[in-house]
């Protein structure tokens, strides 16, 4: 599902990722993790053509990355649900107007969204909270309004970048709940996290980033 | 139209947002429609009492001495079959005189031991050929005819009319065009800052996998509703102007159209002044 080969990436002429290689099976739940500066977030951004890499080969599901056209994109990024590190959500929207927006994207029908908002809201645990404002959230809360707005178009990949970075312990666990139960739907699921009690006896693969290099 | 009516509803949102100084767009822009519409009526009206003006006016074919009853009659039937004539009435030399004597007084007149005025033909042309040129060019050919003494038509005020419809006609084209440039301006910076002002908006939108059409069309939908709002503040600004114009009464719709088409003319300002705008940014 996703296929990284000798993948180079650089910034200011300084390798953030150097020659490399790894493959998610279709289905997978794994995590990505390393030092802060590793690589970690331009590696997911390599996924969802965010950024290009310099040389190598990136393969997600039937999309060869490097030689995707730019009309392609919005394409693949529909089939990549991404949970941002610093959210991306739109303040001046409410929260069902943010989970929304995915299928507004996708031209799914208004009803049909509606329904799908509500649903994938209660599965995040803010059925409650539909109609208010970013800004009025805990930041917990507005991580699970980006985990609903990623996974509400069912997207083929998952990836979430530190999505437990600020939380309390019980809210991560929370969380890492919702990644489950999206992941035991047959997604594959990729989390980039710098916090070992997350893939610690999750017995999922784990790989490392470090001097932009990769192991697992 | 489910995905347009998504997108209307996000333009009027995004409108309602920054009301202030989006009213404060539309304001101006109605300026700038007023005026043409305004402009374009004048010129209209102009135009109509002109031509009204000029469908009375005519020319005058005099008659040879010689021609007797039947030739008279001929002359007048050739003459009414030009294409640019509507009509031709015989005015006898009595009759002329009686007329003279009306405009001088009987007095002045009396002295005349025999009637020296010709009999004539009184012709009427037919609306649209009362150019300068045509006018000079059929007083000409008639001038050829047999029979014919001599054709006289008010050719100096036949030019300075149809020079002055013209003229308006061309300060008012120029003044429109103008106009509509400006507007077109206005609309297309307005929409470029919008555009900007939401970058952070429309990053996320392509994260999210939006198409550039997703993203641009909701700005065409805003410069329409910029151009129609303005418009319809024009439409009725610029009626009533017309109806103070008309000294209380409605002008005909074929003169006041321009204060209803102002509101289309409008929306359509709105489209290439948003299409000029995000059809140039880089998605």
């Amino acid at each position: 599902m996703i296929k990284f080969d000798n993948v180079v990436k650089y910034y200011d002429g300084q390798p953030a990722l150097n020659n490399v290689s790894f493959h998610l099976e279709k289905g997978e739940m794994a995590f990505l993790t390393g030092p802060s500066g590793s690589g970690k977030t331009t590696l997911l951004r390599l996924i969802y053509r965010d950024e290009v890499a310099e040389s190598g080969r990136i393969i997600i599901a039937d999309w060869d990355l490097l030689k995707l056209t730019g009309a392609s994109i919005p394409y693949l990024r529909r089939n990549v649900g991404v949970v941002f590190q610093d959210f991306k959500l739109l303040p001046e929207r409410t929260v069902r107007e943010n989970v929304e927006l995915t299928l507004r994207i996708q031209g799914v029908p208004s009803e049909e969204a509606r329904e799908r908002v509500t649903s994938t809201l209660k599965l995040v645990g803010l059925r409650h909270k539909s109609d208010a404002l970013p800004t009025q959230l805990s930041g917990g809360e507005q991580q699970r309004v980006v985990i609903a707005r990623a996974v509400i178009g069912n997207p083929a990949v998952l990836l979430a970048d530190e999505p437990t970075g600020n939380l309390d312990p019980e809210t991560s666990k929370e969380i890492m709940d919702v990644f489950k139960a999206v992941h035991a739907k047959g997604a594959t699921v990729f989390i980039a996290t710098h916090d070992p009690a997350l893939f610690e006896h999750s017995g999922c693969r784990v790989f490392r980033l470090n001097h932009g290099g990769i192991s697992s | 139209m489910r995905i347009l009516s998504f997108h209307i509803r996000t333009a009027l949102s995004n409108m309602f947002r920054n009301i202030g100084i989006n009213l404060l767009t539309i304001f101006s822009i109605s300026v700038g429609l007023f005026l043409i519409a305004i402009t374009t009526v004048t010129v209209n009206t102009l135009n109509s009492a002109v031509s009204e003006w000029t469908e009375g006016f005519g020319l005058v074919v005099y008659l040879m001495d010689s021609l007797d009853d039947e030739s008279i009659k001929a002359l007048k039937a050739e003459v009414e079959n030009e294409p640019e004539v509507k009509d031709a009435r015989f005015i006898s030399r009595e009759t002329a005189m009686s007329r003279l004597k009306k405009v001088l007084g009987e007095a002045t007149l009396d002295g005349l031991d025999e009637n020296p005025l010709p009999n004539s033909l009184e012709i009427s042309l037919r609306q649209g050929n009362v150019q300068p040129e045509k006018v000079r060019e059929v007083a000409a050919r008639l001038k050829r005819l047999e029979g014919v003494e001599g054709v006289q038509f008010g050719e100096k005020w036949v030019g300075v009319l149809a020079n002055a419809a013209r003229r308006f006609t061309l300060f008012g084209s120029a003044l429109g065009i103008s106009l509509t440039v400006g507007i077109i301006f206005i609309l297309s910076n307005t929409i470029k800052v919008l555009f900007y002002r939401r970058s952070n908006e429309i990053k996320i939108l392509k994260l999210l996998g939006a198409t550039s059409w997703f993203i641009r069309i909701p700005f065409l939908v805003e410069g329409v509703l910029f151009g129609s709002a303005a418009g319809l503040l024009a439409s009725g600004a610029s009626y009533g102007a017309a109806y103070w114009l008309g000294s209380g009464h409605a002008l005909p719709p074929n003169l006041v159209w321009p204060t209803h088409a102002v509101i289309l003319f409008g929306g359509a300002l709105g489209i290439i002044g948003s299409l000029l705008a995000v059809g140039r940014i880089r998605l």
